[in-house]
């Protein structure tokens, strides 16, 4: 695949910001976006119109509500009736224990797929020096879980390292996480192989910043 | 000398933090906050990865936050009540499924989920049978204001687009269409051609145009601040 160039970019900026290329015209633009930060700006520009375009949309009031039909799509496949009761009763136990500690539980699809495979959303808080919540961190559980992880408080701007370590105190990076005016999101999955029980920040000198417990 | 410390410590749910104003005696003062922490303090990035990983009190929040405006989107493109409230859980849903995709270097999650409800909405119009597609001319709320305007509708309104909608008016007519067409409605610079009766080059040329004013009218007011 070629990169485009500064003229060409110049000419499509706008295109791009609307969504109007094609495939290969958008493929080709990110690969010089990648390195050219004049483009960048320029194309960052044009994205601010689009985005201020439909910015300019008048709300409106839904005549129903949208939050149940949204949920529903979002609960498990529907199991046979002798195993619902079987769930439920699991579910409620598994509320009250996770109340009881301090540590919220839910069961969710797994993996935000709607496969309808139940497993366990573990939510835990990210902490800091001192024992300041700083964040959360959400994971699916499962043997490859799906992890988020946000920060919204204490955290200094930058970009961080994320890593998951093992129970035997081995860390894996796992990916970045950049913060911005303080707060910072990340969401992906964490390998299988990895048998993390706990995800930590790193800052660019190595000092580990936050941690949240995974297991 | 006074010296000042501010200490955390807290929950998940309740972040508690201590001001301490010292001087050379010892302590003179203490001020003690307690900040309730639930998803109604995360911001809009956070909720959208709660809700992606199937968090219900997330998902609840994100769509108290947006509802509003998905639906404004889904209404003004497709018309019909109906199929505007299908379109506005199905971005939802959309938004479930694939929130690890945002990238907060591109935008917010507001104009993100708008996206997602404005291709949905024109594929919904496009799979109906004989429906037609809003024109922009019928899009009033597009023009600037002529008088002064309603405190309910400037209420339902992004306050910091206002900017758009008075270099929108400087655009000529024929240029303003093109953008709206492309911009509100997505179309393509060949469906633009078509709908307009002019040469695809001739589309591509008053979108750019457009944009490219309405970029440097963007940058004016930036400037301004």
């Amino acid at each position: 695949m070629s990169d485009a160039t500064c003229d060409v970019v110049r000419e499509c900026a706008a295109d791009f910001a609307l969504g109007a290329l094609t495939g290969r015209e958008r493929a080709e633009l990110l690969a010089h976006l990648d390195h050219c930060r004049s483009c960048q700006t320029l194309v960052g520009e044009y994205a601010g119109v689009a985005d201020a375009l439909l910015d300019l949309v008048p709300e409106a009031e839904p005549p129903g509500e949208l939050a149940p039909p949204v949920l529903a799509t979002m609960r498990p496949a529907p199991i046979r009736r002798w195993r619902r009761r079987v769930v439920a009763l699991a579910a409620a136990a598994i509320i009250a224990i996770g109340t009881a500690t301090g540590v919220t539980w839910a069961l969710v699809a797994g993996g935000g797929g709607g496969n309808g495979q139940h497993v366990a959303l573990h939510s835990a808080a990210m902490v800091g020096s001192g024992g300041l919540t700083v964040g959360r961190v959400v994971s699916t559980g499962d043997e490859s879980p799906k992890v988020a992880v946000s920060v919204d408080y204490w955290v200094a701007d930058g970009s961080y390292q994320l890593k998951a370590l093992d129970g035997k105190g081995t860390s894996v990076p796992v990916g970045t996480l950049h913060v911005s005016d303080g707060r910072g999101t990340w969401t992906g999955r964490v390998a299988a192989g990895d048998h993390a029980v706990a995800v930590t920040l790193v800052d660019q000198s190595g000092t580990v910043v936050c941690r949240g417990r995974l297991a | 000398m006074l010296e000042v410390a501010i200490m955390h410590s807290g929950t998940a749910k309740r972040r508690r933090e201590i001001t301490l104003v010292t001087d050379v005696s010892g302590v003179i003062s203490t001020t003690e906050f307690f900040v309730e922490l639930g998803v109604r303090n995360l911001t809009d990035e956070a909720v959208l990865a709660g809700f992606g990983v199937g968090d219900v009190a997330a998902a609840n929040e994100l769509i108290r936050r947006f509802q509003r405006r998905v639906y404004g989107v889904a209404i003004t493109i497709t018309r019909d009540a109906r199929l505007a409230e299908d379109v506005a859980q199905e971005a939802f849903v959309r938004a479930w499924r694939h929130a690890e995709t945002f990238d907060p270097r591109r935008g917010s999650v507001a104009s993100w989920l708008s996206v997602i409800t404005r291709n949905l909405a024109i594929d919904a119009m496009r799979a109906q049978p004989r429906s037609e597609l809003v024109d922009p001319d019928d899009l009033d709320w597009l023009s600037p204001p002529t008088q002064t305007p309603n405190p309910a509708d400037v209420a339902v309104r992004t306050s910091d687009s206002e900017w758009l909608r008075g270099a929108l008016g400087d655009v000529p007519d024929e240029q303003r269409r093109a953008v709206v067409l492309a911009g509100v409605l997505g179309f393509t610079a060949e469906e633009v051609a078509e709908r307009e009766r002019i040469p695809v080059g001739t589309a591509k040329s008053r979108i750019r145009l457009a944009m490219d004013k309405l970029r440097r009218a963007n940058a004016a007011t930036e400037a301004a601040r």
